[in-house]
């Protein structure tokens, strides 16, 4: 934090022309389509500062399976969020991932607690489940807590952003990568609109049990 | 009356393997100790292609069966062919190491009642037939089967000895 405030005030004494106030919020307003410029509702936007920052949010995140489900679907997590995976159906569940950033696979037995999983790595992962090969979800593994979901015209609004050097990134369903990140500098007290396509169909409604 | 009628048989069936298998002494060798050989149920039996094609029909059917198919909805069936082929080489005294989880943790939760239990055990009696295994293997497989019961039906007694 203080490091950040620095380099604030630094750039403020190298522009001295410009009135240089730290912490005037940018906003940035993001419409996410897939190719055949359809709006994707419940696209996953994230805004990576180039300079990382320490996590904000909990680094705990829990995926139930209920009725052969994974509940929710699409979990977004900061990098070193550990997962649990309580398992409130009555019967064992066998999850596994081949996804490069985070390969593992895990039994749950009903009624014995299973060690929690640390997602260390930026990325998206698929999970599954042996048994019940119906069973499908998807975690985004981020480095960032600027995110947010798009609504059911695509469209997602950050706000409170510092100003400075991002990458903008949208993720949706069935993505089994993260899309090549698009640059971006947002200015202080500057409210900044872009347009993010995805190789990925809309689908007819949003999913339940969607993290919110 | 059909429900009853089908526990009736696969019971009887059931309690005959179990004596020949007290006879043969067979009981109590969940990990197949026979050698592999000649004598082996596993090569009695016709080996791992008729072992294959038993769990494969013994699966579809009992998948396709509304009277015992509820634990099997959402299941990889092909996955479960595999491993109850594995399981039974294994105990048959075949080249295998049964590798998926013991009767206890499969089948918790899933509330499997004994007519669902019988009713499998007695289509794979039914599969064995058309495989054409003999009189004698098929008890001898159907006795290894039998300690499982108290593992799969929930509640269950376990399988009276068929000494009678």
């Amino acid at each position: 934090m203080s490091q950040r405030i620095g380099l604030q005030s630094a750039l403020c004494v190298l522009l001295a022309s410009l009135s240089c106030v730290a912490g005037h919020a940018a906003t940035l307003r993001v419409l996410v389509e897939n190719t055949k410029g359809a709006a994707l509702a419940d696209s996953v936007v994230y805004l990576t500062p180039v300079v990382p920052i320490a996590p904000t949010a909990s680094l705990h995140a829990k995926i139930d399976q209920q009725h052969k489900t994974f509940v929710p679907r699409v979990s977004v997590v900061q990098v070193g969020t550990a997962i649990s995976f309580p398992n409130s159906d009555n019967i064992r569940h066998s999850i596994y991932s081949f996804s490069p950033a985070k390969i593992f696979d895990l039994k749950l037995y009903s009624g014995t607690p299973s060690t929690p999983v640390v997602f260390d790595k930026t990325g998206v992962v698929v999970l599954g489940c042996n048994i019940h090969d119906q069973m499908i979800a998807w975690v985004l593994v981020i480095n960032t807590p600027y995110t947010l979901r798009t609504d059911a015209e695509g469209m997602a609004t950050l706000a409170n952003l510092p100003a400075g050097d991002y990458v903008l990134r949208a993720w949706h369903e069935p993505m089994s990568e993260e899309a090549p990140g698009e640059p971006l500098h947002l200015e202080a007290a500057a409210t900044a609109t872009h347009t993010l396509r995805l190789d990925a169909e809309a689908q007819p409604a949003p999913m339940a049990g969607m993290a919110p | 009356m059909k429900q009853v009628g089908l526990v009736g048989g696969a019971m009887a069936a059931m309690r005959l393997g179990l004596a020949m298998g007290f006879a043969l002494g067979l009981c109590g060798s969940p990990t197949g100790i026979e050698a592999q050989t000649a004598d082996s149920l596993y090569a009695r039996i016709g080996g791992q292609p008729v072992i294959d094609a038993i769990a494969a029909d013994t699966i579809d059917q009992v998948a396709a069966d509304p009277h015992l198919n509820q634990s099997f909805e959402g299941t990889n069936l092909k996955r479960i062919k595999r491993l109850l082929a594995e399981q039974i080489c294994d105990l048959t005294g075949g080249p295998c190491h049964y590798s998926g989880d013991t009767m206890h943790q499969v089948h918790a939760g899933h509330h499997i009642s004994e007519a669902e239990f019988y009713g499998l055990v007695q289509i794979m009696r039914n599969a064995m037939l058309a495989h054409h295994v003999a009189l004698r293997e098929r008890n001898e497989l159907l006795a290894l089967l039998a300690p499982m019961k108290r593992d799969v039906v929930e509640g269950a007694a376990p399988l009276p000895p068929g000494g009678g």
